[in-house]
């Protein structure tokens, strides 16, 4: 009986012992999620509206749970003041420019306090310091958003319906196009002419593709200008030259134009011999003369001739043309017997070679 | 005639109102006598431990398969909801928040006033007409502070622990339902059902306990002790014991509930 209550005794021990661990742990879990008794700061801001947001409820930084919302209250005129416990670990990353705003964690999810932002050259925040505050995107926001969405959506569905019956009706070019067979005729044949408009661009496209492909032969005029730098420079020599002979040309015709001005001006001997008929006739009259002139000489010369003071001077020249004459003639022999004997020479080499 | 008179005259509304009343009354007195007994010497240690053990360790059996099924269908009757808007992952505080906050303290105390309930109403109940309780105080015990503090005092200190028990298991229960269907780690489970729980959850959930345990050790120790009418008065004892303590659970429920949420909105 001692020993059976003894058991009893030990087992209430052990249940109870149990029980409470198992309370014990319970609560650190509850206490190292909500990091009760880990050091923290406390923050606040102060928003207009806090959406729902109640005690309890969790404080992001960049995405991660760093605190507790600690207390709402009222504050001012109808603002209301969010006091939050915020994890000492994190406050040195957090700026004290960092602003704060009401966030949900979905779309009807609970209502947390995101803070973000914060320049590094601000310093870190501080224990009881206010955070800024943006004004938050609300619910009723969204929906009001929506509203207006769907406001628009009516009225483009009442023009869609007003475009479907205008359509199904046949009135305007497209409603004209479903049920007229004339118009839908002539956009057929239209678009056959398009069609074989469009082999033709074919075609031609390969042909200028050929014609390209020719261009690009190496060798072909197009290829050596688009290609050889020595053509280029050559042309552009050639130019150059082009260039100074047509100014030459220009000085020169400038010259002939001045020359023909002096000559049709008849201030001059030229000109005046060109246009003064009086000039001419004197001039005809001249030479005319002159003719008379030299055959009258021509006749003296030859009576001169046969004078004996001067013919023996005639005599000399004659006899000295005459040698010279045959010294002439004998050299020429000399050259021809001189050309048959190389030639000779050489015809006999060539056939003894072979 | 004149007798009805004279009866009615007796009965202040009626007579089922009256002893509706009286019951009351005598109830408050039986649990002022015990918060008197409870605190003087000499203490029923031995017989406290006892009952500990009857109405704790005898219990937890019942409690954990209960508790272990309870986790199980609660999860699966309570994803389809959640799925039509895609929040199964809300799952695990859902039903963190149910197990801790209403089902552990409220099953595990409906199961003890089942159990240990009318245990004690039919024991106290035939002690009370087999005169077992008037020997006890001819042999100079105090028949009040060996049997009903031991057992009220067993009841309110063993709830809170099979509710914690309760908690746990029924948890374990929809971690491996939440598991099978959505293959969340163990960890994971507990991190995300953890989060939506505060220390209020637990402390109400503790006092509640505490409530629910001193309820049922009482009602159902006045039932038994004040047991009349022989054998089949230990009948009624045992049946009224676990209808009345289930009763003014489900009314004390909501008090506290009340009383917890102006806490919570605080």
């Amino acid at each position: 009986m001692r020993a059976e209550k003894n058991k009893r005794t030990v087992t209430v021990g052990l249940f109870i012992l149990v029980g409470l661990i198992i309370l014990i742990v319970a609560i650190f879990a509850l206490g190292g999620q909500k990091r009760t008794f880990a050091p923290s700061i406390t923050a606040y801001a102060v928003f207009d509206n806090v959406n729902g947001l109640v005690k309890g409820d969790n404080v992001f930084f960049s995405g991660v749970k760093v605190g507790t919302v600690k207390d709402v209250e009222f504050f001012g005129a109808s603002q209301v003041r969010v006091t939050m416990t915020i994890d000492k670990r994190v406050q040195e990353y957090i700026r004290s420019d960092a602003k704060a705003r009401i966030g949900s964690e979905g779309l009807i999810g609970n209502k947390i306090v995101v803070i973000y932002e914060g320049s590094p050259a601000a310093g870190i925040v501080q224990s009881g310091q206010e955070l800024q505050v943006d004004k938050t995107v609300s619910t009723e926001d969204i929906i009001s958003s929506l509203q207006e969405n769907n406001r628009n959506l009516v009225e483009i569905t009442n023009d869609i319906k007003t475009v479907s019956r205008r359509l199904a009706e046949g009135q305007g070019t497209l409603g004209a196009l479903l049920t007229n067979d004339t118009l839908f005729q002539s956009l057929k044949a239209t678009m056959a002419n398009l069609q074989m408009a469009a082999r033709n661009s074919a075609q031609l496209t390969n042909s200028i593709a050929a014609y390209t492909a020719k261009l690009q032969e190496p060798g072909t005029l197009a290829d050596g200008l688009v290609n050889d730098t020595v053509i280029m420079t050559n042309l552009h020599n050639a130019v150059t030259q082009i260039n100074k002979a047509s100014e030459d040309t220009r000085t020169f015709t400038q010259s002939l134009q001045e020359a023909g001005e002096k000559l049709r001006a008849g201030n001059n001997a030229a000109g005046l011999l060109l246009n003064d008929s009086v000039v001419a006739i004197q001039l005809r009259e001249i030479v005319a003369n002159l003719n008379s002139s030299s055959i009258k000489l021509d006749d003296n010369l030859e009576a001169m001739q046969h004078n004996f003071l001067l013919r023996g001077f005639f005599r000399k020249r004659a006899r000295q043309e005459e040698a010279a004459r045959k010294e002439q003639r004998e050299r020429e022999a000399k050259e021809q017997k001189e050309r048959e004997r190389l030639f000779s020479g050489a015809t006999g080499q060539k056939v003894s070679k072979e | 005639m004149g007798t009805t008179k004279k009866r009615s005259r007796h009965y202040v509304v009626s007579r089922q109102m009256d002893q509706f009343f009286f019951e009351i009354y005598a109830i408050t007195q039986f649990a002022g006598r015990f918060f008197k007994e409870v605190f003087l010497p000499p203490y029923e240690f031995k017989e406290t431990v006892r009952q500990c053990y009857n109405v704790g360790y005898k219990s937890l059996a019942l409690v954990s398969v209960t508790s272990f099924v309870t986790g199980i269908v609660f999860t699966k009757q309570s994803r389809p909801s959640l799925a039509e808007f895609g929040a199964t992952s809300w799952l695990p505080s859902l039903v963190a928040i149910a197990i801790i906050r209403a089902l552990a303290p409220l099953v595990t105390a409906l199961i003890a006033a089942g159990k240990v309930g009318s245990n004690i109403g039919a024991e106290l109940g035939s002690m009370k007409v087999s005169e077992q309780i008037d020997a006890l105080e001819v042999s100079a015990i105090n028949p009040f502070k060996y049997l009903v503090v031991t057992r009220v005092l067993a009841t309110t200190l063993m709830l809170p622990l099979l509710m914690i028990y309760m908690a746990l298991i029924a948890l374990m229960g929809a971690y491996l339902n939440v598991h099978a269907n959505e293959q969340v780690s163990f960890v994971s489970f507990f991190e995300t059902a953890f989060r939506s729980i505060t220390y209020l959850d637990i402390f109400s959930s503790v006092l509640k306990s505490l409530i629910f345990g001193f309820t049922i050790g009482i009602v159902s120790s006045y039932k038994g002790y004040t047991t009349t009418r022989g054998t089949q008065g230990v009948g009624i004892a045992a049946n009224t014991a676990v209808v009345a303590a289930m009763f003014l659970i489900f009314i004390e429920e909501m008090i506290i509930v009340q009383i917890i949420n102006w806490f919570r909105a605080g």
